[in-house]
């Protein structure tokens, strides 16, 4: 990954936010609202193109008799995410040099 | 205007903080479950040993009860050392599953303990004694297997585990029925032709599940911890 093609699923706060947490485990809706503290149409929209871009897959299941709809990164949105900390780190030390 | 580094650093701190926010370390968590059941065998283990060996005199029990608060307390010090080192760092879900914890495996068997003491202590009466110390040691049992469903259930919610909760409620039922319809039942084991022990069915399962039952739990919790965050 290069300064000059960073994806576009690193350009806002809130993807970022959507991508790193996922990192330990999938969540659902909710648990996504209370950690990036978004509006829910805010992150409805981010996950849905997260889950274009091949970041982010979800899983839907019927839960107390409602739909409930799981959210994982994918292997994809995983390597891209520790690429892009590696170009980060690398600007951090030649800044730093 | 905000240069390359400043928002390369800004980046980082984010995904850090997330990750942070969401990770369970669940090390610590596991190691203490399983430390404790791995304890409490080893103390059965010897209780059980003694009875058959019939080495069981005052000196040895003294001995045994040392052994076994200076285990609690052992344990109690890795706890609060893990609780310290990862306050700073972990999210206050975790911490919270964290002291619940600490409060069902040491802060509720200790209130217990100064409470019988302090039954055996008011009566001075031998045969009440015995009797007060007899209806504690029931109580005790039932507490602690109350609190054993209550870790269960707690880690089968933050695990996701369903199977974990489910299980911890047939345990728990278990429990309730070999202590009130199969109260009397026990096994019988002969040491000589005119002595025998014996040991109530419920006394058996309640030794299973406060020490096998939190090394599964232990373990299960260490497994399933490693799955979430991608270590095989």
């Amino acid at each position: 990954m290069e300064l000059n093609n960073i994806p576009k699923a690193f350009s806002l706060p809130l993807r970022l936010s959507l991508i790193s947490s996922l990192v330990s485990g999938g969540k659902n809706f909710n648990n996504l609202k209370n950690i990036t503290k978004a509006s829910e149409g805010n992150i409805s929209v981010q996950l849905s193109k997260l889950e274009n871009w091949g970041y982010v897959k979800s899983l839907k299941s019927i839960k107390n008799k409602k739909m409930n709809t799981q959210y994982f990164i994918t292997d994809h949105g995983l390597t891209q995410l520790e690429e892009y900390v590696e170009l980060l780190e690398n600007i951090i030390k030649s800044n730093n040099n | 205007m905000k240069n390359n580094n400043d928002k390369a650093l800004e980046q980082i701190s984010l995904i850090k903080n997330v990750i942070d926010e969401t990770k369970i370390k669940w090390e610590t968590l596991s190691n203490i479950l399983f430390y404790y059941g791995i304890m409490n065998l080893i103390f059965y283990l010897i209780q059980y040993g003694s009875s058959f060996f019939s080495f069981h005199n005052q000196a040895f029990s003294i001995t045994e009860l040392i052994l076994e608060k200076a285990a609690i307390i052992g344990l109690f010090i890795y706890y609060m050392y893990s609780y310290r080192k990862e306050k700073a760092t972990a999210n206050k879900y975790y911490i919270g599953i964290l002291n619940l914890c600490g409060i069902i495996l040491f802060a509720i068997p200790f209130i217990m303990s100064i409470i019988s003491i302090y039954y055996i202590l008011i009566n001075s009466d031998n045969m009440i004694k015995a009797q007060s110390y007899s209806i504690l040691i029931n109580q005790e049992m039932t507490a602690n297997i109350i609190l054993f469903f209550f870790c269960a259930v707690i880690c089968g919610l933050i695990s996701q585990h369903h199977g974990i909760t489910a299980i911890s409620v047939i345990i728990m039922s278990i429990y309730l029925i070999l202590s009130s319809v199969f109260k009397d039942s026990s096994l019988s084991y002969s040491l000589t032709n005119s002595a025998s022990i014996d040991f109530p069915l419920y006394g058996i399962y309640y030794t299973i599940v406060t020490s096998v039952g939190y090394i599964v739990l232990g373990l299960t919790l260490r497994k399933q911890g490693r799955s979430v965050n991608g270590i095989k």
